[in-house]
């Protein structure tokens, strides 16, 4: 009975790491809806004008992000070739530029800002959108925390690492949707 | 080993080069938005940065990888 | 009382308790640090999602997730055998054929209580004047009884989609099924916390929950877009859940066009409740917010805008419809060859207008806006794409047509319910385009004959393919047929009781009642018509009534099906019912076409065990 119903149950663990990586994508997909939504409200509401924000914060936080994610993509690599100094190290990084971000977008832009959250369409505008984005950071620094807490008990290797590749995925999710929200709140239209 | 060393420094260069990329257009973007150019300018840039890191960092052919259905 | 204790629905209600109160207690701390006094909306909007989370918690349905976080290993999920006995639908699973019941119980439960809303404020309208209800009560109760039928609604899609998908793929379970039980045990606070919303001073609203009214309500308000935020949760990662079950988990053999009919119409179905129910999921966040900061997005003093909230909204509530309808189309599709003894005509066909009806159901939400002061050069193109849905509906009739054509048709009760739901689901697609085209529904906009048509195409499109399943289903999953006659007594009370109730808010409506409205002028002379709409509501429910009899009594006293009781081809009853726990003791091979019934000498499954099927009768058939 066991080797029977072992032959039914088991796709091979590279398989369900294929369905996992489908599942991730999914919610991404789902995830992107919502993101997408607040964009359209963005313009819907405001059009041509955009908000008065700090123009070298913006740069800044940015840059941020787009570093932390050239590490998170270090740090999968890493792990992916059995490097795990590296691959801790890069992870480390990628969590206290990720912890950056939000305290440059929580700290300092939410306080710089001369409008609150209900202070016509441009204050609702922009909590929405970067407290929305920032709900995402949070939940992926603490995601990398796991991961960075797992790894250093030496849990991952090349061959067993989907969480570390989860991860990954969401962190740069996450830095996607700022690539978007980054022009469309500091560039796009006229102050 | 010697192959599975030197397949982990391209990966590595790989990031690198991504990184850069994002960069120079992180520097044109912000510079196309402080001298008011059409949005779709902006658009375009933003939708590369989007596809690169789509590409390069979350490996989205990955999906297509493993084969879909079938027992093993 | 020990067994009580631990099970897993009363702690997770204990939790949720608990959870409430430390949410409320969070707000009220650190308001009061700030130097504020108490403020009850903000408190018990995060107590509710505090208590929410504390629930899941409690119930158990992240534990093994918490142990992953820890680092620590858990059971693979064959590995686990779960106890029997009736008390494991009451904590968590793993099984998706627990789930599934699960699902089916709590969407039941909540269709009586919804279905009971409407019986009141039914009464009240059968006679002109206020008579027992107050306009905040009535409004309250028309509102829960439109969201509370589409949360039942979306669960007992999640049931039958639930416990038949795996089966018809021949997976031993869904792809992840410890997110599978998340996204159940989820909708069990979600629905509390919307029932809550009368003991909150209600909503007047309505379920769309347009602002600015829902700005100014009464914290009910608040209630009920937490309620419908977490059963959205819920609803996405399921519909997640069942497409990567359908992407990854098929059966050798089974390719995508030899998937049972059922199955295509649940992934359509997936693609739009993953997508789109974001949106409202949004749209509700933000009047919330709206509410509990201030933020002016639909506030036209404050620099937002109203019609934004209907296009937020619509773009889910309408595809929403879908979600409603497809599967039980699909149910349609599948059970008709089984009756007709014929192959289902144009599989192809049928297959891709599920997923057409589903991408064009993304575009064509702004008809429900026509009269909302929206731009109005968005009204024809709005026009077309809505009447473009009759093109792949049309093909799934065209199909059903030619499949009962010259079939040699048997009529047991899951029959009956089939063919009820093609007619009354053709009367509810006729009085559609009506709607759909601007010019016409200008008039009819918000009339009770809007609430005939919809009724027409719930009821055709879910609730009779619901109780036709549920028939088809029962033997599969209690070994027992339910009874006949009882069942042929439900179908045949129920679908004149139907006609009569929409046709008569039909004609209210073409002659000027407006909806959501508690009284009416006896001068315009509705007052027979409504009467007799509520009698009609009523013998519905007593039709209703007469199968949860059935349904509880078939359980224990129902005569026994073990077999193939109704000739089908379809793999799950290739094997013994009720089904085991991880489905087939072997897995089987799809070799032929699903649907050819009545051609000699084709199959569609193979075990390749004999001895595993002892039902297998049917596949040659």
């Amino acid at each position: 009975m066991s080797s029977r119903s072992s032959s039914l149950a088991h796709r091979s663990d590279e398989y369900q790491v294929g369905t996992n990586r489908l599942g991730l994508w999914l919610f991404i997909v789902s995830d992107s809806f919502v993101f997408g939504a607040l964009l359209i409200t963005r313009f819907y509401l405001l059009g041509d004008r955009r908000p008065h924000l700090e123009q070298s914060l913006g740069l800044i936080v940015t840059s941020v992000l787009l570093v932390s994610s050239f590490f998170m993509n270090r740090a999968e690599t890493a792990i992916a070739h059995n490097d795990r100094r590296t691959f801790l190290f890069s992870t480390a990084m990628t969590l206290i530029l990720g912890v950056a971000f939000l305290v440059g977008v929580i700290g300092f832009e939410w306080r710089l800002a001369p409008f609150g959250p209900a202070d016509g369409a441009e204050g609702a505008i922009f909590y929405m959108m970067t407290g929305m984005h920032a709900f995402h950071v949070l939940t992926g620094v603490l995601f990398l925390f796991v991961v960075l807490r797992n790894g250093l008990r030496g849990h991952y290797s090349a061959e067993s690492h989907w969480a570390v590749e989860a991860a990954a995925n969401y962190w740069h999710f996450v830095d996607v949707v700022w690539i978007f929200f980054y022009p469309a709140l500091y560039l796009i239209g006229r102050v | 080993m010697k192959d599975h060393d030197k397949d982990k420094t391209i990966a590595f260069r790989r990031g690198v080069v991504v990184l850069l990329a994002l960069a120079i257009l992180t520097a044109v973007e912000y510079w196309l938005g402080i001298s008011e150019t059409p949005a779709v300018f902006l658009w375009v840039v933003g939708l590369v940065k989007a596809v690169l890191v789509v590409w390069f960092f979350m490996h989205i052919g990955r999906i297509l990888e493993t084969q879909e259905g079938g027992q093993r | 009382m020990r067994k009580v204790i631990t099970v897993g629905l009363a702690r997770g209600i204990f939790w949720q308790i608990i959870g409430t109160l430390v949410g409320i207690g969070m707000v009220t701390g650190v308001r009061f640090l700030m130097g504020l006094g108490w403020k009850a909306e903000p408190a018990w909007v995060l107590g509710a999602f505090v208590g929410a989370i504390f629930f899941m918690g409690g119930v158990g349905a992240v534990t093994d997730w918490w142990r992953w976080v820890k680092g620590e290993r858990t059971l693979e999920v064959h590995e686990i055998h779960d106890p029997s006995g009736i008390w494991r639908y009451f904590g968590v699973s793993y099984d998706h054929k627990v789930i599934g019941i699960q699902y089916g119980v709590t969407s039941l439960i909540l269709l009586a209580i919804g279905g009971t809303f409407a019986l009141i404020f039914r009464t009240e309208l059968a006679e002109s004047g206020l008579q027992f209800l107050s306009f905040q009560e009535f409004n309250t109760l028309v509102g829960l009884h439109g969201m509370v039928l589409i949360i039942s609604i979306l669960l007992g899609i999640a049931a039958i989609a639930n416990y038949v998908t795996p089966l018809l793929i021949g997976a031993q379970d869904m792809a992840f099924p410890r997110l599978n039980a998340f996204a159940y045990w989820l909708a069990v606070p979600g629905s509390i916390l919307l029932l809550s919303a009368i003991f909150f001073g209600g909503f007047e609203t309505g379920w769309t929950g347009y602002p600015p009214l829902s700005v100014r309500g009464p914290l009910g308000m608040q209630m009920f877009f937490a309620g419908v935020f977490l059963n959205g949760w819920s609803s996405i990662l399921g519909a997640l859940n069942l497409i990567a079950t359908i992407l990854r988990m098929r059966t050798s053999g089974m390719n995508y066009f030899r998937m049972p009919i059922f199955v295509w119409s649940v992934l359509a179905t997936s693609i739009i409740a993953l997508t789109a129910t974001q949106l409202i999921g949004l749209s509700f966040q933000m009047v919330m917010f709206e509410r509990i900061f201030g933020m002016g997005f639909f506030d036209a003093n404050n620099g937002g805008d109203p019609i934004l909230f209907q296009h937020l909204f619509w773009f889910y509530s309408h595809p929403a419809v879908y979600i409603f309808v497809l599967p039980g189309l699909g149910i349609i599709s599948e059970l008709l060859p089984v009756f007709v003894r014929k192959p289902l005509f144009g599989y192809k066909w049928v297959a891709m207008s599920s997923l057409g009806i589903a991408l064009v159901g993304f575009l064509v939400w702004g008809h429900h806006m026509f009269t909302s002061g929206m731009q109005s050069y968005l009204r024809v193109p709005f026009m077309y794409s809505t009447l473009l849905v009759a093109v792949p509906t049309g093909i799934k009739f065209f199909s059903w047509v030619a499949t009962l054509w010259q079939g040699r048709i048997r009529f047991p009760t899951p029959m009956l319910f089939v063919l009820g739901g093609i007619f009354v689901f053709l009367m509810g697609g006729l009085t559609g385009p009506p709607n759909g085209t601007v010019s016409t529904d200008l008039h009819l906009h918000d009339t009770y004959w809007v609430v005939g048509h919809f009724h027409n195409t719930m009821f055709g499109g879910y609730v009779f393919p619901l109780f036709a399943a549920i028939y088809y289903w029962y033997p599969k999953i209690t070994g027992r047929r339910m009874n006949e006659t009882l069942g042929k007594l439900h179908f045949y009370l129920m679908t004149p009781a139907f006609f009569v109730m929409s046709f008569g808010q039909m004609r209210v409506g073409l002659l000027g009642m407006r909806r959501r409205i508690a009284d009416y002028d006896p001068a315009l002379g509705f007052d027979l018509t409504h009467l007799i709409v509520t009698i009609g509501g009523f013998l519905i429910a007593l039709a209703v009534l007469i199968f949860f009899i059935n349904l509880i009594y078939s359980a224990k006293r129902g005569s026994v099906a073990v077999d193939n009781v109704w000739e089908s081809r379809s793999p799950e009853w290739q094997v013994p019912s009720p089904a085991q726990m991880h489905n087939y003791p072997e897995p089987f091979e799809v070799v032929g076409e699903p649907y050819d019934y009545g051609l000699a000498g084709t199959q569609y499954v193979v075990f390749h065990n004999a001895e595993v099927s002892k039902g297998s009768e049917g596949s040659k058939l």
